[in-house]
């Protein structure tokens, strides 16, 4: 008796619960249409109307979101034309939800400009469900389902931090004489202003700690060694660091690993120096001591790549590749060798490598076997995205953002396409060949500014996208900057 | 381990289920088992550390109570008041004096004191006060030293009031320990609604209230007069949320399992004078501080200058408790100003209760909390000013005054309600309905905006 009046009383708590996710979700959904509806009302028949779609990088920030910032900016401009901005953001929509509602977004604001901003809901994984409950798209399947992952993450997680049998146990005292640091801990300061990028600092400590090894523990120099040379090549003495790194060489004939993580250094050094040559033997030397690790490759890679140069980059890769044995390090490797193929264009051929890397038994990283299946099925699309960044881009978002832009040329639209901040617009504007009424809005180039000239937090609130999050107002007006140069860039061609 | 994480759900779902089935005996030996691991997920180490003090006490207490000699009694009392004031002494309080004295030193340059790299143990104000409390109580023969190690060492490491209190008396809660507690459906219901209850408070209105509060304080100045107040109204609230709802999670473990936990507050911000204020605040640390400290030092049957001075140093006192810094300590002393006052002006009017009253002592409250919660004396003194003469209404962002609104209208309507029904459990006594659209609604606030990531509690590290 008692068991069937609580069942009966948690199905009508559920159903209260339901009831006021779906009357929230409401709720928002009518402010906001009415709020754009407001902007109508005032239609100016020589107003230039603009519609943005997006997810939460567009909605968020209220008053101070990019669309209605985006207004304020090109009103304030004194060109003489009046600009209405719609924010048809919605906080977990995708580019296949936008596409789905485009034709009755278009026939209900009729706009003149259509701005889009979307793909990064579309393959995140764990997303932030919070929001969609303020929509009210959540259900309370979906709440229990993830109320359900929830708990499984909190027992993975409880179970690895006590079989791991590392409890986090914190240092209870630490007594030094006030001033006076020791060897271990002008090493460990190095290592800390490293992390910091304190680079004056961490050669004062490396230096100090050099002083203080005892003569029947010269071994201890060699790491110590290792990070003065990182330190100073990071100041950009080049030569000094260049020095010692040899003179470490020499001195490690021995010692394999410390040796590793020398040529390692030197890799970067040469890079730096752009003596690409030393740096390819650098980097060969490192293979030669250690195939099962890969190691500075990836800076080897990264300068290739920045510079577009895949030629070069694919003859050393395949080098590189046939001085290891298969396994997961040379999976990697082939990886590599296999984006840049597929970033050259060159579709049949990196569809070969990564149908190898498939079919080799001793790559068992699934993290590798994974990418490389998401390579091939790129390759048969005809390569649209490079497939390191698919994180954020799937083939699909391509897709939708083409279809898109077919609907809105079919209404007579301008089409402006915004990336993300600090995501390359190469992703988006490789997809698409020139054509008019068409523009895109790279972000990446001013945003990395500005974090670089100020901080993260004056930018972004969160790290929702890992290297950006959503926007402060502050981030929102550079946003809205960016676009705005473009529309004026669009109305030049079009009137 | 914090209530309101997943981490903590799958510790005690089993471990209510196993106690459950057991029989009394073997239900204080599971929860004894089940403390040391909650604690133990923090740190091992300082497990240690509480045994040290529980393995003194107990046998202090017991020797207390055994002799009849005053020298000895008093010796073991005092040899168990030290070890526990050692203890949070040095693991607190040893940095902040270093840093002091150093001070002085460098004045007279000499060389400074050496500094030590000290964690401060979790839950090590609560317990050691907890402990003197106890041994001060076989000596006063108010209670009969515990019968077993285990009782005892089960009444400091009850896991549900171990890290954040309520400072528990061994009178009312020994005998639970000792007596059976059989399961009944009243109780379990009242420790889940209180538990909910808990958690609403915590995820909803305190960790919301932190993201107004906390980049306020950590900004540098100049501050703007109408910022400062919004975050110190914030505060206010996510302060008492934050405690209120941990005690009450507290109190609802405890009545799942068959305890009761004593009310540690009674909705504080209704009073309308200092000591009103501190019958209705941290009950249990005042209760102690009262009788642990005031008390002893003549309370008010010394005379009135002995009477101010005693409230003056057991204020102080209270402060430095809540931590190693001189923003504790001014709060602690203006608190105690506030009594001292109170005491000399209204001796001889009538505390009657008004609206208005409440809502001035609030604001002699937050500029209370606003000693509080500064990081330095410099910030306090930098905000004062912003407030009084850097006010700008034109400057005002709405969207935030209606987001703290937000967050603490739905806690206002349900404390208003309790005060006038003089019910802290007035919701729980309605009608089934009226109650399930309710948490209905609360529930929905919580999935919407309730701040999942399990952000401490402020006094956890007390």
């Amino acid at each position: 008796m008692r068991i069937l009046k609580i069942l009966f009383r948690t199905t009508i708590f559920l159903l209260c619960l339901e009831v006021f996710l779906r009357m929230g979700g409401l709720t928002t959904s009518l402010v906001q249409n009415f709020e754009n509806q407001l902007k109508l009302h005032h239609h100016n028949q020589h107003a230039i109307r603009i519609m943005c779609l997006g997810d939460s990088f567009t909605v968020n920030g209220g008053k101070d979101a990019y669309p209605e910032q985006l207004q304020r900016i090109l009103n304030e401009n004194n060109s003489g034309r009046v600009f209405e901005v719609i924010n048809k953001g919605s906080a977990i929509s995708t580019s296949a939800t936008i596409l789905a509602q485009f034709e009755e977004d278009i026939a209900a604001y009729k706009p003149d400009i259509v701005i889009v901003m979307t793909g990064l809901n579309d393959t995140m994984v764990g997303l932030e469900k919070a929001s969609a409950i303020r929509t009210g798209k959540m259900r309370i399947y979906g709440a229990l389902s993830i109320l359900g992952e929830r708990i499984k993450e909190a027992m993975a997680s409880t179970r690895t931090k006590w079989m791991a049998n590392k409890p986090a146990v914190p240092k209870l005292v630490q007594v030094s004489p006030q001033g006076e640091l020791s060897l271990q801990q002008h090493f460990e300061q190095a290592l800390s202003c490293q992390k910091a990028s304190d680079f004056p600092a961490m050669e004062q400590h490396a230096r100090a700690a050099l002083s203080l090894v005892p003569p029947e523990a010269m071994y201890m120099k060699l790491p110590l060694y290792n990070l003065l040379a990182g330190a100073l090549f990071k100041q950009g003495q080049y030569l000094q660091a260049e020095n010692i790194y040899m003179h470490l060489v020499a001195a490690s004939a021995n010692d394999p690993n410390n040796q590793f993580d020398i040529w390692g250094g030197l890799v970067e050094l040469f890079l730096a120096k752009d003596d690409l040559e030393s740096a390819k033997n650098a980097l060969m030397k490192q293979i030669q001591i250690d195939p099962q690790r890969v190691g500075a490759y990836e800076k080897l890679v990264h300068y290739y790549r920045v510079r577009r140069q895949y030629e070069p980059l694919e003859q050393f890769l395949k080098v590189a590749v046939s001085a290891m044995p298969w396994g997961n390090h040379r999976g990697i490797l082939e990886t590599a060798l296999a984006d840049c193929m597929l970033e050259n264009k060159k579709y049949a051929q990196a569809q070969e490598v990564f149908e190898r890397i498939r079919g080799q038994q001793a790559v068992t990283n699934t993290g590798v076997l994974e990418h490389a299946k998401r390579g091939i099925k790129l390759c048969t699309h005809g390569g649209i995205v490079p497939v390191g960044q698919e994180e954020y881009y799937g083939v699909d978002t391509v897709d939708n953002y083409r279809k898109l832009k077919t609907m809105a040329r079919a209404h007579g639209l301008t089409c402006i396409f915004v990336q993300y901040p600090m995501l390359p617009i190469a992703l988006l504007k490789d997809a698409f060949p020139p054509e008019n009424g068409i523009y895109f809005v790279d972000n990446g180039p001013s945003f990395r500014t500005a974090v670089e000239k100020e901080n993260y937090d004056a930018y972004f609130e969160d790290h929702y996208g890992v290297d950006f999050g959503h926007c402060t107002p502050k981030g929102n007006r550079l946003l809205a900057g960016n676009v705005a140069i473009v529309i004026w860039e669009a109305l030049g061609h079009v009137i | 381990m914090l209530f309101n994480s997943f981490e903590f759900l799958i510790f005690f779902v089993p471990v209510y289920i196993l106690y459950r089935l057991l029989a009394h005996r073997w239900q204080n030996r599971l929860l004894i088992v089940a403390s040391c691991l909650f604690y133990a997920a923090w740190s091992w180490k300082f497990l240690a550390l509480m045994f040290v003090s529980v393995t003194t006490d107990y046998f202090c207490a017991r020797k207390i109570d055994q002799s009849h000699e005053p020298r000895v009694r008093k010796l073991f009392l005092f040899v168990s008041i030290f070890v526990n004031l050692s203890i949070l002494g040095f693991f607190k309080y040893f940095n902040f004096f270093a840093a002091n004295v150093s001070g002085v030193l460098d004045f007279f340059h000499l060389p400074p004191m050496p500094v030590l790299n000290v964690i401060l143990p979790v839950g090590i104000s609560f317990y050691t006060f907890e402990a003197i409390s106890y041994t001060v109580d076989v000596y006063r023969r108010v209670v009969k030293p515990a019968q077993t190690y285990a009782d005892y060492l089960l009444f400091v490491i009850y896991f549900p009031h171990l890290v954040a209190g309520p400072i528990m008396r061994a009178k009312s809660f020994l005998p639970q320990i000792t007596s059976p507690r059989p399961f009944h459906w009243a109780q379990f219901h009242e420790g889940c609604f209180l538990f909910f209850w808990g958690l609403f408070e915590k995820m909803y209105v305190a960790d919301n209230l932190a993201k107004i509060v906390n980049p306020v304080f950590a900004a540098a100045s100049p501050y703007e007069g109408g910022t400062v107040l919004l975050a110190l109204y914030a505060f206010a609230f996510q302060i008492f949320c934050d405690f209120d709802g941990y005690s009450n999670m507290a109190r609802g473990l405890g009545k799942c399992m068959g305890f009761e936990i004593t009310i540690n507050f009674q909705l504080p911000y209704f009073a309308t004078n200092p000591r009103e204020f501190w019958q209705r605040w941290h009950i249990s640390l005042s209760t102690w501080l009262r009788d642990y400290v005031y008390i002893p030092l003549g309370g008010n049957r010394e005379g009135e200058a002995r009477m101010y001075g005693a409230i003056a140093l057991t204020m102080l006192l209270g402060g430095l408790w809540h931590g190693a810094a001189w923003t504790f300590v001014l709060w602690g002393v203006y608190q105690g100003i506030l009594l001292i006052a109170h005491r000399r002006c209204a001796r001889n009017s009538k505390d009657t209760f008004s609206v208005f009253k409440v809502i001035v002592f609030f604001h002699l409250i937050i500029l209370g909390w606003l000693l509080f919660r500064a990081q330095s004396l410099d910030q306090i003194t930098h905000m004062l000013q912003a407030v009084l003469f850097n006010f700008r209404v034109q400057d005002q962002d709405v969207s935030l005054w209606l987001k703290l609104a937000g967050f603490v209208a739905p806690l206002l309507a349900i404390q208003v309600w309790q005060f006038k029904t003089n019910d802290l459990m007035v919701l729980y006594k309605q009608h089934w309905l009226l109650k399930t659209v309710i948490y209905a609604f609360m529930a929905y606030l919580l999935l919407g905006w309730g701040v999942m990531k399990a952000a401490e509690f402020i006094y956890f590290q007390f």
